[in-house]
């Protein structure tokens, strides 16, 4: 049985403009929204979102129709592109301060609960990049661990673990961040 | 935040899907462009050609060719080269496993390679360190998941700090400060150790990280005595004997809990008095092994009174 998904994807492998529109629309979001948690920078993940459906259009175009799951197919193609990323940037531990996501003006002046969103952000960035991957897909985009498994190539009781240690870890961070900024 | 202390990781996970996971609106502006962005690369890469890439293989064998090379030496290349690409893969699959995992094993074994790779003490000693770290994650992981960490895990977590400390004992002129750095790190890692649970498996790791920050208290206070008595402790030591020498493997059963060889069992290793040395300290010098992968915790061994690196 034919499913609603793989009807949409059947249509865009010929380039239909509304099946690709729809995907579009469908899936921008949620993959910027991880792009940006995890490179931390609007322009960045701007460019990570183009970047990543052009390279659906080339795989597209060369015949290469993801199988069964086009979300973590497209969630792949981000995260590859995220990992070349810190990759040429030479960056053994993947946050050197100037990765770091951009500081807002006036932070100081803001808000304490401005100040706590961004002590989160911060901490999450000194995660590595497993870890805050599993926190932003499982924590804040809401996704099963048996999805996060097919995503990552683990098994589901290893993201579970994975995401306990990195959100205990994140706490941590934040409880350490929060009391150098006391 | 403070009233987070108290909450726990779902409260925390929740608290943190408020917070961050609705601050990311992309801007329409730059939605619409994208979107634009994207269809018309569409339009122009479903009217360009496939290139055509020419065959990067050989669609038959050159049988003839073939016969020309010892098929002795191919076959020995295949199988060299399935055992490296396995074996890589292996430990890169094992990185995440926990006591009791298929690969565990292999886990440990990588890490007496590197052990056994790396000659600069300092060094060393900082690999040692980190492995025993890695105990503690897997220790704590273990009980976040409800099981119980077997014994084996505390006996190689107490054995990768002797052997970070008897190889900083390696550098005797800065022995101080990298006593000093093992203690930080050591006292780092026991701040993150939750304090609010009542759990007593993690009241226990926290104890037997504790322990061994006092120990080390006394080194960093006066490390000539402390060096010494790392020397004479292994002569005067006790039970000795009951450390076996180097063994081939660890039995998957040591895995379980309940395993009989204790860290209790190794000299100055168990929770009770924290000043007593251990006799096996200074690397190089009797009892102390050539890496851990072997399973050379001192006091591990069978318990017969044979030990090949007795004096």
């Amino acid at each position: 049985m034919i499913t609603e998904e793989q009807k949409l994807l059947q249509k865009a492998a010929i380039f239909d403009e509304a099946a690709l529109a729809e995907i579009y629309d469908r899936y921008q979001n949620p993959l910027y929204r991880y792009a940006l948690h995890l490179l931390g920078s609007d322009q960045l993940a701007e460019d990570c979102i183009s970047d990543s459906f052009l390279r659906f259009l080339k795989a597209l175009r060369q015949g290469n129709i993801p199988g069964e799951n086009l979300r973590a197919y497209l969630y792949r193609i981000v995260h590859n592109w995220i990992v070349d990323h810190y990759r040429k940037k030479c960056i053994d531990d993947h946050f050197d301060e100037k990765d770091l996501p951009d500081e807002q003006p006036g932070i100081e002046d803001s808000v304490i609960a401005n100040m706590e969103i961004e002590i989160i952000r911060q901490a999450l960035h000194t995660l590595t990049l497993d870890q805050q991957q599993v926190i932003v897909l499982k924590y804040i985009e809401g996704w099963p661990n048996e999805d996060i498994a097919l995503l990552i190539g683990k098994r589901a009781g290893a993201v579970k673990a994975l995401a306990h240690r990195a959100i205990r870890t994140l706490r941590k961070k934040c409880r350490n961040m929060e009391w150098k900024n006391e | 935040m403070n009233k987070k202390t108290k909450m726990n990781h779902d409260q925390f996970a929740e608290q943190l899907r408020e917070m961050i996971g609705d601050q990311s609106s992309r801007d329409p502006v730059l939605v619409q462009e994208g979107k634009a962005r994207f269809l018309t690369q569409a339009k122009l890469i479903q009217k360009s050609t496939v290139t055509q890439i020419p065959p990067q293989r050989h669609s038959k064998w050159n049988l003839s060719r073939l016969k020309e090379v010892k098929m002795g030496t191919i076959i020995t290349l295949i199988v060299l080269l399935g055992l490296v690409l396995s074996g890589t893969t292996a430990v890169q699959a094992s990185q995440n496993d926990l006591p009791g995992d298929p690969l565990y094993q292999v886990k440990l074994i990588s890490e007496g390679v590197r052990l056994d790779l790396t000659m600069d003490p300092e060094e060393k000693m900082n690999l040692d360190l980190s492995f025993a770290l890695r105990r503690v994650d897997e220790i704590e992981e273990m009980i976040e998941l409800g099981l119980e960490p077997p014994e084996m895990s505390y006996a190689r977590l107490e054995n990768s700090l002797m052997h970070a400390v008897g190889q900083a004992a390696l550098l005797e002129d800065d022995l101080p400060g990298a006593l000093l750095r093992i203690r930080q790190t050591l006292q780092e890692r026991i701040r993150e150790v939750e304090s609010e649970t009542e759990n007593p498996l993690q009241t226990r790791l926290r104890t037997t990280l504790q322990t061994r920050l006092s120990w080390l208290d006394e080194g960093i206070a006066d490390p000539e005595r402390f060096i010494n008595e790392a020397r004479i402790g292994w002569e005067t030591a006790p039970n000795r004997g009951e450390a076996s020498g180097p063994q081939t493997g660890i039995d998957e059963d040591e895995e379980k809990p309940g395993f009989e060889a204790r860290p209790t069992e190794i000299p100055g290793m168990g929770p009770g008095v924290p000043t007593q040395t251990p006799g096996y300290l200074i690397p190089g010098g009797p009892g102390y092994g050539t890496g851990e992968t072997g399973g050379q915790i001192p006091g591990e061994g069978n318990g017969n009174g044979n030990n090949s690196n007795k004096p």
